[in-house]
């Protein structure tokens, strides 16, 4: 797993004050959202706004495209390297 | 009102020119297409030859295209607030638009012979004024709330909003949304009403706070917005100035904190027009700024009932009498104040959840015996639920331990419970928490979900010599919340208050805390260390030695000293 993965599901266990996960817990390919990990919509805007934050990415407004990047982890981890900005 | 069923929602005079009806991105839809494309939708619908079909497309315009070709061949229309499975089932009457398996999820352009509308057929042809669509309250549950509307009161209720607010609005206001069509607030406000008065309506939904300033700068907009996305705008971070200039913002479907109204107007450059009400009652009263009492639409006249709540009567509602809502509130001359909701509905982040109806599926699930939730409101609004496990739950928790546990039961309510309505925070207890009375008020089951502020005891052991403990320091003891969030440390003054709390338990201490002597802080104390309290109690100088140790070495110790008098002023 790489560093930027695990540095991703701690950012999702923090900013999304999930309870009784771990790091380990959470599967880097697995969906995040409605199976696998179950987040919702609103979990979606957290984590979008804790995105920026953390790494002065800019989402972009076609959902579709952002929704991807939202897969999984690995998907994230994909997006925030070829787009972080700190 | 619908004059014949050829024209069942009359389109208002749409801008000169090309008239615009709707935009997809930057190619505008015109007004002849949406004739034609209605005209094609309607031979595809009567062609299914049935009373009734059930609606959802998440394009605003394909959305309109579907509903005003049902309507104009007389079929009764649903629309569905999401395409869950449990409301596939529930709903078998053929779906059209963009969902899998729907029995049409395309028009196909009429053919020459096809370019008159089709009339509707025999039997299934209604009186103007009979229930004509059937939509769900928003964060509908397993048993989805069905709310039936005349296109008489729909009728009214655009006439309303267009005299309430529309003088606000140019003619060439193009109005977006942040929320779907496929619950009221969102169909009135988006599709109907813009349909009716003659402005042009966006056919996507802004996903994103942030889709606000990729907003053109060009053109006057109306923004219909709800809460969960106006109250993110503000924490979006360093997107500067938005471009895009608003006529009017509309929030609705749930309360706005007022700083985040303000926060939200300041951005946004434009007062925020909150619309109160419910897919029941439709609106029912309206304010531009979070100080203001509220005022009536347009028709809507307002009573109180005898246990203080408001009662409404307007041309929305089904019925000419009286309908009492479930929102205390009190009047100030015309106008009104909310002061809560007297039932056990709840809004998570603006969807409406029912606490009893998740209670109700928990219980039916083999793990449980009993079930009870609550709103929680820190962070985001969330449901958390209090469980009294079955022996075969007790068993899966002993042998998969609690987060599988958690989301096997998740799981389990997930076809019946909107996503952000499922509980994401669970306790499993022997008993519920009770009261004197026997009861269990929602605080004592809050209290389970407060962080903690004493640290888990791994072992106590007790001996000649005093009192030794074994301590984990779990990250979530409440001591860590904003000391400090790059780097928690557990403050010096918790070491001494747990010294005292576990000092009073293991020694007869009963005077008052006074003073302390030696203090001594060496190393700091992180999340995740196990740390080692010793405590000795010495009576004859009324005096407390406690000192952490780990296998890091000493972190803290002192004496702290008591008086003799019991019940003393407290630490």
């Amino acid at each position: 797993m790489s560093d930027l993965a695990a540095e991703i599901k701690a950012l999702i266990i923090e900013s999304l004050n999930l309870e009784d996960l771990t790091p380990a817990d959470i599967d880097t390919d697995a969906p995040l959202f409605v199976d696998g990990l179950g987040l919702d919509s609103i979990d979606a805007l957290e984590l979008g706004v804790a995105l920026q934050k953390r790494y002065g990415l800019s989402l972009s407004a076609e959902s579709d495209e952002t929704r991807k990047h939202f897969g999984s982890v690995a998907s994230l981890a994909a997006f925030v390297a070829a787009n972080r900005s700190k | 009102m619908p004059d014949s069923w050829a024209n069942p929602w009359p389109l208002g005079d749409h801008a000169t020119g090309p008239a615009v009806v709707a935009w997809r991105g930057e190619t505008p839809v015109l007004r002849e297409t949406l004739l034609a494309d209605v005209t094609a939708a309607a031979h595809a619908v009567a062609a299914l030859d049935v009373p009734d079909v059930a609606v959802f497309d998440t394009d605003s315009y394909r959305f309109a295209v579907w509903l005003l070709a049902a309507w104009q061949v007389g079929l009764a229309v649903t629309v569905p607030g999401d395409a869950l499975p449990a409301t596939r089932a529930a709903l078998p009457q053929p779906w059209v638009g963009d969902v899998a398996g729907a029995a049409l999820s395309d028009w196909v352009a009429a053919a020459p012979d096809e370019r008159t509308p089709p009339t509707p057929s025999a039997p299934s042809v209604r009186a103007i004024g009979t229930p004509s669509l059937q939509v769900f309250t928003s964060g509908s549950t397993g048993q989805p709330s069905a709310i039936a509307k005349t296109l008489v009161q729909l009728r009214n209720e655009t006439d309303a909003l267009e005299a309430a607010f529309g003088h606000t609005l140019p003619a060439d206001a193009r109005i977006v949304a942040t929320v779907p069509h496929q619950h009221l607030y969102g169909l009135l406000f988006r599709v109907l009403w813009p349909l009716a008065a003659g402005r042009a309506f966006d056919c996507d939904t802004l996903a994103y706070p942030e889709s606000v300033w990729s907003l053109p700068a060009g053109r006057t907009l109306a923004l219909v917005a709800s809460p969960a996305i106006l109250k993110r705008i503000p924490t979006v971070p360093d997107r500067g100035p938005v471009a895009a200039r608003f006529a009017a913002v509309f929030s609705s479907g749930g309360p706005l904190p007022a700083e985040a109204n303000l926060a939200a107007r300041a951005l946004l450059g434009t007062r925020i027009t909150e619309v109160y009400g419910s897919s029941e009652t439709g609106g029912i009263a309206h304010r531009h700024d979070p100080q203001d009492a509220w005022t009536p639409q347009p028709g809507v006249e307002l009573a109180l009932d005898d246990g203080g709540l408001l009662q409404v009567r307007s041309p929305f509602l089904a019925t000419a009498g009286w309908l009492t809502t479930s929102d205390r509130v009190t009047f100030d001359g015309g106008r009104f104040t909310l002061l809560g909701r007297a039932d056990r509905i709840v809004k998570v982040e603006e969807k409406r959840i029912s606490l009893s109806r998740i209670e109700q599926l928990l219980g039916a699930c083999n793990e449980v015996d009993t079930a009870r939730t609550l709103l929680l409101s820190r962070q985001r609004d969330e449901v958390a639920a209090v469980v009294v496990l079955s022996a075969a739950g007790r068993e899966a928790l002993a042998r998969d331990g609690k987060a599988p546990l958690d989301k096997r039961l998740r799981d389990a309510l997930a076809g019946d419970i909107e996503r952000v309505g499922l509980p994401r925070r669970w306790r499993y207890v022997a008993e519920l928490p009770h009261n004197g009375m026997g009861k269990t008020p929602e605080a004592l089951l809050a209290a389970l979900f407060a962080p903690p502020t004493e640290p888990e005891i791994v072992t106590a052991t007790v001996d000649t010599t005093g009192v030794t403990l074994i301590l984990k320091i779990d990250a979530r003891l409440a001591h860590f919340d904003g000391h400090f969030d790059a780097a928690p440390v557990l403050p010096g003054v918790a070491q001494v208050d747990w010294a005292v709390r576990y000092g009073r338990r293991h020694f007869p201490i009963d005077g008052g805390f006074t003073g302390m002597r030696a203090l001594k802080f060496q190393r700091i104390v992180q999340p995740g260390m196990t740390l080692t309290l010793t405590l000795g109690w010495d009576a004859a100088k009324r005096q407390l030695a406690f000192a952490y140790t780990s296998g890091a070495g000493a972190h803290s110790s002192g004496k702290l000293v008591f008086d003799g008098m019991p019940g003393g002023a407290g630490e």
